[in-house]
This record gives structure tokens, C-alpha cells and sequence, in this order.
């Protein structure tokens, strides 16, 4: 079976004024295909930054991540633009719709980035959102929407190229019991359907438990295989 | 991603951030206003300028008239013998150096034409006009004073620009009486007529429509024997006496003269003048030499034919040395030029002389006296020398008489030298910057305060414009990257999300780019249409403000009173907008694009920290 993400000795260290500090202390890890991933720890384990290096969102100091068969460590910021565009999806905790758009239209702005005509990509997202149960909602700006809904368009946008990897960073941080079920029912079944793999960083095990791989890191290090 | 797509993100951050944007597009159309305004009301002033006073005087002023020195009277040169030189006076040369000197269209030496008794009496009714002093002008500072061809054309009227100095007529006041005794504790010696007049010499104004005297064809007789003065004037009391002559002594004048004269001349020949028909094409009425100008070609003409007729006349008795510039004057020639006294004290009196014309009729005002007599200037002076008409006496260096020159080329010929040199310029507006440099060329020259109200208000309004365009460039530069660097560290968020959906650096460049030239046009769009609007109230202000101006300020300096139509204030400068439309754009462009940077280079980690 092929491996969607391989993340081998990955290190990031960084300067706090003359400090060094090491957020990321030689990781390594692989999930294969079709496998979702929960990534447990407590504040300032690297749970965050790990996600961020394994979605090159951020540069590592040392080490690989590979994504598909593909090293993301030596490409290009365009190359890596486009690969991330293509590739990945991402949620994050603070949801980070833009304002000025409405969910249709944020749910359209990936495929906009990677060139798609507009009028595929407004069908498109209309479908998405169907999925999402936010068919009614398309028109509206993100200040219109509750928390949940927000999340539930994030949710659509991050699927909108249909990626193999989904990184989602406690995409249930800022929500209610039941909107964060709402949401991770939601990911399960559509990562299912779709066959792509989700990372996860969470801080509850009811919800890592959900998850067919588990990783839990401490002080940047893994402590368990 | 396509542009396009970039452009509709703008857009719709446009509709959704309005008051953000306003930031930028509200400065940028109050600048773009005042500039639309600002450049087409200075250039319609300086058009209303150039119709109101310009159009009548702009080519008066596009004249330099450069003097030299020697115009002022100088005792110590009376009866001069100094060569023009030595004077310091124009030539030639100068005119070559002066025409080098950059905005100058044409320089012309200003000669005095050696001739006398120029006269007409066609001109008023009962009224003998003299002109004193007859100039060359070349044809083109004769564009200053005239529409009409300025030339000589044989068998046709010669034009003519009349000195509105010499339509006066002069005559003697003697009251009852036929002596007057005057005061002279006060009168310096050699000063002329400077310290005190005398007071039976009257000189009037002669009323003319100028409109209707252009055009007028005359005929000017020049040359025949001075009128003999019919009065003496006697100092040896301490007091001058001056005293009528009575109607023998004035006979005995005339016939002693015309003995003296008959010894080497035929006295008739030689008292008649020679006659031109001329055309009256301009009048001067306010340029500083006083001289009437006919064509520069002319000069040459009327000097030689004026010489031949001495010539002709000549009864072929030779002509001794020791009656030459002594008991007959005219003109010397030292065999460069061709030279008059008229420095010197002599020349001084022969022209005070000169000015006087005769009327007739008048009870109480007049005397006829014999007209054909010789220049008497016994009494205070002490010269019984007479003068003929172009006579030319050749001198050598040392000034010593060595005969009476029989050539009537010799005038053609000579050097000429002048004490003017009419300088035109090509634009009135260039007038500071050409006196300048005639300064520094050596040749001093200022202009009145007249001119200076002009150059101050040209020069106000040019320093306006520059100062309004630069403070355009540093406002437009500092407005773009102000507003689009606040846009920009307010919008971290905004482009870490962009980023981490996978939009290049390219991408989010040109989305900030785009941005911010959208709102600068957005702002230019709506700056044009207004200040095109504003610009028709702003001339209705304009025009009244200048008329006013005028009025109260040119009008009473120059006598001119139009009022300017206020049209010409609705006028556009679309060449200043198409100067400020460029420097937008410009420096929008560049400081968008150096602004911009900063966003694309924004990691995607640092922008989702920052929430």
C-alpha cells in the first residue's frame, strides 16, 4: 500500500531573541492511503507545527515530508503554491473565511487559484455545499452565518480541488458539542467517499479515538509509534 | 489564477470595505480637481492675458530698444570731435553680437539720418509739422508699430511711422512787446534748454485721431536753409535780454546770407528743399529716442539724394578749406563715417531751432519772418556760420578741414553708427531672461517698472504651476504608499488565507497592485469629471477677479480698458491633465508595486498567527 504522507526525521528549530528553540525534534512518521491521522498533544508539543510543515505551509529546518511520492522539501514557493492548491485542503481552528466573500464564492476560490472557469467552479461549490447542508446559505457573508456554518463552508472550500489530504487544525476548537460532531461526521464521511486521507490535530481523545492512526507528541518528539 | 478573477476579488473587497477605500479615493480626485482646475485657469489668465493687454501691446514688448550712453547731453563734448567709437556708440558689430544671444529674432542698428529741416505741411490744416529726427527701423521691429509692409518700393508712397512727439507745432509769444528780459541767475551754461525755457517760445499739442491719420499720404519736403532766428539774445548785463529783430535787421540777414552762400552755390537750387511723398503707416507714441522712422533701405536713398543735391548745386567755384565748418557747416565725413554735430552744443541749439514751425493767422501769436536764412546763431552763442544742406566736409584724422566731398555715394558707403539698437525677441514671455543676458553681453539695459507688473504676474503664475506639480508628485506618493501599506499590514490575515489555499506570490502581488490602481482610477474618474464641472463656476470666478485686475492695476498702467469675454475661462488645459494623467499613473504604479512586495513576501504561518 502506498503511503499518501511520509514525514521522515523532520526538524524545525527557530530563534526567540538569542534562544534556539526546537518545536520539532526529528519526527517521522508515514500514514498510508485512505488511512485519516489524529495528532494528539498538549499546548506547544508541535502538534501545529508539524501540521504546518507537513501542509508546507512553513519551512523545516531539517528532515523531508513526502506527499503522494512527491519531496515537498526542495520545491519552489510557486511549486509548492500549486502542489498545495492541488493537493491539499486545509481547516482551521480560527475558520478564516475571507469576509468579503460569500460561502459560494470562498468555497470557489481554490479552484479560482488553480484557473478553473468560473462558472464550473460556482456549480461546483453549489454542490458542495449541498453536501454540506448549506445550499440555502450560498449567498451569504460569513458575519451572516453562525460559528458552525462557518466551519461547515471551510469544510466545502478545503474539498473544492479534491484533494488527497485534508489538514484540519482542531477544526472543532471554537464550536459547541454539537456542531463539532456536526463537523467531524461530516470530514468522515466525506473523506470516506472521496477516499482522501485527514490529519487532525485534536486535544480530545474521544475524538482521536475516531481516527485509524494516532500520534501523540510531546516537547516535539513522538511518543508513540 | 486569471486576472480577471484578481480584478472581481478587488471589486468585490471594493463593495464590501467601501469606507477603507475612500481613504484612497477621495484624496487622489480632490487632487486630480485642483489640478484640472488649477492648470486651465492659469493657462486661461495668461490667454485672457495675451487678448487683454498683450494682443494690444504684447509686441510693444516683445522690443528691446538698447542705448548707449552718449544720448545724454554732455557739455564737455560740445562741438564734438570724438569719433562714434570713441563714444561708444552701436555699430555692426554690436548687432552681430546681440543677435547670438538666445530668444532674439532680429537686432537692428537705429541710425540717425544726417538730413535737416524735415517738413510737411499736409498733414494739419495751417500747420507746418518738423521732424526733428529721421531713423531707419527694419522691417521687422517695424512689425512692433505696424501691419503694413515697412519697405521702399520706387515710384510708390515711402511708409512712414510718425513720432507722435514731433505732431506739435512751435511759435513765438511775444506779447506786446518786442524785448524780454530774463533771470538767468539759474541757468548753468551749455545745460540747453534744461534749467529754464524761454518763454516766447511756445510748443502745442497738435490733435489727431490716429486711426484716421494712418493712411494718410503727405509729402516731406527735407533739406533747404535753416529759418533764420529773429531775435537776439544778450548776456552782457547779467541778465539775458532777448530782443526782436526788427524787419531790416532780419532783410540784412537774409541777404547777407544769401551773398555769402551765391559766392559758391546757386542760392535758389540750394534753398529748395528735395520733397517725397510718404504714407503714414504707424504713429510711436512712446519710444525713448523721439525720432520719426522711415525704411531701413531707405535711409540710404534719401542721404545720398540729399548729398547730390549739394552737389548740383555747386556753382563750380572751388570751395576753400578755411570757409568749410566755419562760415558753412553741415556734415563731416573722416573718411569712415558720415557724422553730425548733433552731441554737441550746436547740434543742441540747431534742433531747438528746428522745432520751430510757422503758423499763420494768429492775432497776437505770430510774427512772419523770412523763412530762407541761415542758422543765425549770433546773440549769446557768438556763430555766424551757415548751414547747407548736405553738405559733407571731409576731414582728416586730426579733425583738420581737407575739402568738401564731391562724391553723393559717400553716405551709402560710410560706417554707420547709432545710439539705438532695436532688438526684437520672439516671445514677450522670454523678455527678463533675454535682458539678462543683454546685460551680461556688456550693454546695459532695465526695464520699467511697467513691465515687471507682467513679468511678476507670468512668473507668479509659472511658479504656482511648478509648485502645485511637484507638491501633486510628493502628495500622490506619499497618499499611495500610506493607504496601501495600512491596506496592506490590515490585510496579514487576508493573504496568509490566500496563501494557504495555494494563490502564488505573483498572485497576491498583482491582487494589491490591481487594488490600488483601481481606487487611483476610480479617484482620477471621478477628479476629471468634477474638475471639469468646477472648472466652468471656477472661471466665472476667475473672470470677475480679473477684470477687476485689470481694471484696477494694467488699465490705468497701460491704457487698456477691454474687458476679456468670460469664455475664454471655461477653457480646459487637456495637455496639464494629460501631464498629471501620466504622473498618476506613474507614480501610482511604481509605489503600488514597491508597496505590493511586502504583501507577496508574507509567509502564510506568520499570517494565520497573527489572528
Amino acid at each position: 500500500m502506498d503511503n499518501i504522507l511520509e514525514v521522515k526525521k523532520l526538524t524545525k528549530k527557530y530563534k526567540d531573541g538569542d534562544i534556539e528553540v526546537t518545536a520539532l525534534d526529528n519526527v517521522s512518521f508515514s500514514l498510508p492511503e485512505g488511512f485519516d491521522l489524529a495528532i494528539l498533544g498538549p499546548s506547544g508539543s508541535g502538534k501545529t507545527t508539524l501540521l504546518q510543515l507537513a501542509g508546507g505551509l512553513d519551512t523545516m529546518t531539517s528532515g523531508d515530508v513526502i506527499i503522494s511520492g512527491q519531496s515537498i522539501k526542495n520545491m519552489s514557493d510557486t511549486e509548492i503554491s500549486d502542489f498545495r492548491n492541488m493537493t491539499m485542503g486545509f481547516i482551521f481552528q480560527m475558520i478564516n473565511l475571507h469576509d468579503f466573500f460569500t460561502a459560494k464564492e470562498n468555497v470557489m476560490l481554490p479552484m479560482l487559484v488553480a484557473g478553473v472557469n468560473r462558472l464550473e467552479a460556482e456549480e461546483k461549490a453549489l454542490k458542495l455545499l449541498e453536501k454540506v447542508g448549506l445550499s440555502p446559505r450560498a449567498n451569504h457573508l460569513p458575519k451572516q452565518l453562525s460559528g458552525g456554518e462557518q466551519q461547515r463552508v471551510a469544510v466545502a472550500r478545503a474539498l473544492a480541488n479534491d484533494p488527497k489530504i485534508i489538514f484540519a487544525d482542531e477544526p472543532t476548537g471554537k464550536l459547541d458539542k454539537m456542531n463539532s460532531k456536526l463537523v467531524i461526521d461530516i470530514l468522515e464521511s466525506l473523506s470516506h467517499e472521496n477516499g482522501m486521507s485527514v490529519i487532525m490535530i485534536t486535544h480530545d481523545e474521544n475524538i482521536a479515538k475516531r481516527f485509524s492512526r494516532v500520534i501523540k507528541l510531546e516537547n516535539g518528539s513522538v511518543k508513540n509509534k | 489564477m486569471k486576472l480577471k478573477d484578481i480584478l472581481l476579488i478587488n471589486i468585490k473587497k471594493l463593495k464590501t470595505k467601501t469606507k477603507k477605500a475612500l481613504f484612497l479615493i477621495i484624496p487622489i480626485f480632490v487632487l486630480i480637481t485642483l489640478s484640472v482646475i488649477l492648470s486651465s485657469q492659469i493657462t486661461n489668465i495668461q490667454e485672457a492675458m495675451t487678448q487683454s493687454v498683450f494682443g494690444t501691446i504684447s509686441q510693444k514688448f516683445t522690443l528691446i530698444e538698447v542705448k548707449t550712453e552718449t544720448t545724454a547731453f554732455d557739455p564737455s563734448k560740445a562741438f564734438n570731435t570724438t569719433s562714434s567709437v570713441e563714444d561708444n556708440r552701436f555699430s555692426a558689430l554690436d548687432e552681430t553680437t546681440i543677435g547670438t544671444i538666445d530668444g532674439v529674432v532680429s537686432v537692428s542698428l537705429q541710425t540717425t539720418l544726417p538730413v535737416k529741416n524735415a517738413q510737411t505741411t499736409d498733414l494739419f490744416t495751417d500747420k507746418t509739422v518738423s521732424f526733428s529726427s529721421l531713423s531707419t527701423l527694419d522691417t521687422t521691429a517695424a512689425a512692433i508699430y505696424t501691419t503694413s509692409d515697412f519697405t521702399y518700393t520706387e515710384g510708390e508712397a515711402i511708409p512712414i511711422i510718425l513720432n507722435a512727439s514731433a505732431l506739435t507745432y512751435s511759435y513765438e509769444d511775444w506779447g506786446d512787446s518786442t524785448e524780454i528780459t530774463m533771470d538767468t541767475s539759474s541757468i548753468t551754461r551749455g545745460q540747453g534748454g534744461v534749467a529754464q525755457r524761454l518763454s516766447f517760445l511756445k510748443t502745442e499739442a497738435i490733435s489727431y485721431d490716429k486711426d484716421s491719420l494712418i493712411g494718410t499720404t503727405f509729402t516731406m519736403s527735407v533739406g533747404g536753409l535753416d529759418s533764420i532766428q529773429d531775435y537776439t539774445m544778450d548776456r552782457s548785463s547779467g541778465s539775458m535780454v532777448i530782443k526782436q529783430l526788427t524787419d531790416d535787421e532780419m532783410a540784412t540777414k537774409v541777404s547777407d546770407r544769401e551773398t555769402a552762400i551765391s559766392t559758391y552755390w546757386d542760392y535758389d537750387k540750394i534753398s529748395t528743399p528735395i520733397t517725397y511723398t510718404f504714407v503714414v503707416v504707424g504713429i510711436v507714441d512712446d519710444n525713448t529716442a523721439n525720432t520719426t522712422y522711415v525704411p531701413q533701405d531707405f535711409g540710404d536713398i534719401l542721404v545720398t539724394d540729399y548729398v547730390a543735391h549739394e552737389i548740383a548745386s555747386r556753382n563750380g567755384t572751388d570751395i576753400p578749406t578755411t570757409v568749410l565748418n566755419s562760415t558753412f557747416t553741415g556734415v563731416t565725413y573722416d573718411g569712415v563715417e558720415v557724422k553730425t554735430s548733433s552731441s554737441g552744443m550746436m547740434g543742441q541749439m540747431a534742433k531747438r531751432m528746428e522745432s520751430s514751425s510757422s503758423t499763420s493767422g494768429s492775432a497776437n501769436t505770430t510774427h512772419e519772418r523770412p523763412t530762407d536764412g541761415g542758422l543765425g546763431l549770433g546773440g549769446e552763442f557768438g556763430s555766424t556760420g551757415y548751414y547747407i544742406p548736405g553738405l559733407v566736409i571731409q576731414v582728416d584724422s586730426s579733425n583738420n578741414v581737407t575739402g568738401a566731398v564731391s562724391d553723393s555715394d559717400v553716405y551709402a558707403t560710410s560706417t554707420k553708427y547709432g545710439d539705438y539698437l532695436d532688438v526684437v525677441i520672439d516671445n514677450v514671455v522670454n523678455r527678463t531672461a533675454v535682458i539678462e543676458d543683454i546685460n551680461n553681453a556688456g550693454y546695459a539695459y532695465q526695464d520699467t517698472d511697467d513691465v515687471a507688473v507682467f513679468d511678476k504676474l507670468q512668473s507668479t503664475l509659472s511658479t504656482v504651476s511648478s509648485v502645485f506639480m511637484i507638491s501633486f508628485i510628493v502628495l500622490v506618493s506619499a497618499l499611495v504608499a500610506f493607504t496601501m501599506s495600512k491596506f496592506i499590514s490590515e490585510s496579514i490575515r487576508e493573504i496568509g488565507i490566500f496563501r494557504a489555499i495555494g494563490m502564488r506570490k505573483s498572485s497576491i502581488l498583482t491582487m494589491f497592485i490591481s487594488q490600488s490602481l483601481l481606487y487611483v482610477l476610480i479617484g482620477y474618474a471621478v477628479g476629471i469629471g468634477l474638475g471639469i464641472a468646477l472648472n466652468f463656476a471656477a472661471g466665472y470666478l476667475v473672470s470677475g477677479w480679473f477684470n477687476t485686475f485689470l481694471a484696477d492695476t494694467v488699465a490705468k498702467t497701460f491704457n487698456v480698458v477691454n474687458t476679456v469675454d468670460k469664455g475664454v475661462f471655461f477653457g480646459i488645459n487637456f495637455t496639464s491633465i494629460g501631464i498629471y494623467t501620466a504622473l498618476l499613473i506613474g507614480i501610482s504604479s511604481i509605489i503600488s508595486v514597491i508597496t505590493s512586495l511586502s504583501a507577496s513576501k508574507v509567509s502564510p504561518v506568520e499570517a494565520i498567527k497573527n489572528e
